[in-house]
Order: structure tokens, then C-alpha cells, then sequence
């Protein structure tokens, strides 16, 4: 993927409904119970819907991210979240 | 080394966010290469952990509520990264602290500024975005909490520019021996 390239309705670009996912997703993610049991319970309680998102990549070619610039009807994906500990630091490429 | 080290940072409490505010244990979710695909009516399964993050949104865009979405980056402890990385072991964290690894910005230690070992290194080749609303209420869970001080903070942020406007070239002009 380059810089620019268009990714129409990319199923991974569904930030855009983060706000509302996210709010039932911190009420039980947060809980230290469900961290220091390591169960999944409380999260594999909560499901989810997000859509396809139109998306449009900033970043430089070799560091992927990207940017909403539309939105765009379609499929509903039902989506569980589990946690999964602590994230360690990505693996630095060698070259800049 | 000395203790006689301006701060880097300032301490706040609030759910009031700003460019340069650290925020620990921000839950990031993981997407998989398969999300999305496969059977419809299946139950995707993401995985999300969590991450210490500093904000790169411009602070104006966040009091105006212009953004949607807050631009974050992961911020480690050197011992974190060097988990991961051995070979910043190896005195590579001088180069980063000279400017000259464009994709990571060191930060002064907040509590102790003087002990370069102890300070903090932003990864600008990850960048997650998260809602504000998400984020305003892990702000106000964490309490005291630090925000970077000026100039670090437009330091910090020039940085993160200089990384983002890079630009590679095919060839270099040959250097001078």
C-alpha cells in the first residue's frame, strides 16, 4: 500500500463507530476483575456492530495508518473484544 | 549528568486533553488481517490491549471539538522498548537523543529529569486514533497525570512533523571525502 491509495469500504476502518462501542466496551474492559482473572467474560459479554468505512491512507508508504474521509452504508460486522494484556513496543525497522 | 534539569513535564488532573498529555493504559484494539471477512453472521473476534499513549492531536483541535477522533502515539520506558529492541542496548538511544532516528523523540523522565535512563521514548511509526470521549474519561480515572511543558511540547510536536513530512530520495548526492 502507498501513500494516497484509496481502500474502499476496508472492513478494518470502522473507527468511526468507536465512540459509541467504545463507551460500552470501557464499562467492562476497564474492570481490574476481569484483568486480574483473566477472564474474558465481561467482554465476551458486550457485542458489537461496526460497518465498512471508506478510508483514504496518510501515511508515508512503509508506516500504514490511515484517515476517515467518508462514510459509506453497509454490512454489519458484530464484533467482541478481548483483552489481551499488556501491548509491548512493535519491533523498530531497521531502516527510517 | 546533572539534577539541574528543567521539567519536561507538568503535573494535571482533569478530563481536559491537550497535545503532550501522557495517558497510561489506553486500551487499543488489534485488528487482525481476516477482520471482516468471512461468515456475516459471525462474532469477530478482536483482540485490545493496552498501551501508555501521548497525544499528538494539535490542542486547539481538541478545546474546539474539532476532531472525532485523537491522534495518539505509544510512549515506553527505554527498559520496555529495549524488551523488544536488544539492540538499542548497544548506545543507539544516543542517536535517537541527537535527532538522528527520525521515528522515535525521547522525552525527559517526569520525576527524574537528570537520569537519562529513566526517560521515555515516543514511537511516531504507530499512531492510533481514539475517541475523545473515550479518552476524557481515562483521563479523569487516572488523576494526577502529566502533561508536557513548553518548549518540549512544541519540540515534541516539530518532531513528530519532521516525521511525518520526511522525504526519501532515489539517490543522495555523493558524500565529500
Amino acid at each position: 500500500m502507498i501513500t494516497g491509495m484509496h481502500v474502499a469500504a476496508h472492513p478494518i476502518a470502522f473507527y468511526q463507530q468507536l465512540p459509541s462501542i467504545w463507551s460500552q466496551t470501557t464499562s467492562l474492559a476497564i474492570s481490574e476483575d476481569a484483568r486480574s482473572s483473566n477472564t474474558q467474560a465481561q467482554l465476551a459479554a458486550a457485542h458489537f456492530s461496526s460497518r465498512p468505512t471508506l478510508v483514504l491512507l496518510i501515511a508515508q508508504s512503509d508506516d500504514i495508518n490511515y484517515a476517515h474521509v467518508d462514510l459509506m452504508p453497509g454490512k454489519t460486522i458484530k464484533t467482541r473484544y478481548r483483552y489481551i494484556g499488556r501491548l509491548p513496543a512493535r519491533e523498530y525497522p531497521d531502516i527510517d | 549528568m546533572t539534577d539541574e534539569i528543567e521539567p519536561f513535564w507538568k503535573q494535571i488532573i482533569g478530563a481536559v486533553l491537550a497535545q503532550g498529555d501522557l495517558l497510561p493504559k489506553c486500551l487499543v484494539p488489534q485488528f487482525e488481517p481476516d477482520y471482516g471477512t468471512g461468515d456475516a453472521e459471525a462474532i469477530q473476534d478482536v483482540p485490545t490491549g493496552d498501551a501508555d499513549l501521548i497525544i499528538v492531536t494539535q490542542s486547539c483541535d481538541l478545546v474546539n471539538d474539532k476532531i472525532v477522533l485523537v491522534a495518539l502515539c505509544p510512549i515506553h520506558t527505554l527498559d520496555a522498548f529495549e524488551e523488544t529492541n536488544p539492540k538499542f542496548k548497544k548506545n543507539r538511544w544516543e542517536e535517537v537523543r541527537k535527532g538522528r532516528v527520525p521515528g522515535l523523540h525521547l522525552l525527559g523522565s517526569p520525576e527524574e529529569p537528570g537520569n537519562n535512563r529513566k526517560a521515555l521514548v515516543v514511537d511516531f511509526g504507530q499512531i492510533f486514533s481514539l475517541p475523545p470521549k473515550y479518552l476524557r474519561s481515562r483521563a479523569e480515572q487516572v488523576g494526577n497525570r502529566w502533561r508536557l511543558a513548553s518548549p518540549y511540547l512544541e519540540h515534541f510536536s516539530q518532531a513528530f512533523a519532521r516525521y511525518f513530512m520526511r522525504v526519501g530520495l532515489p539517490s543522495p548526492i555523493p558524500p565529500f571525502k
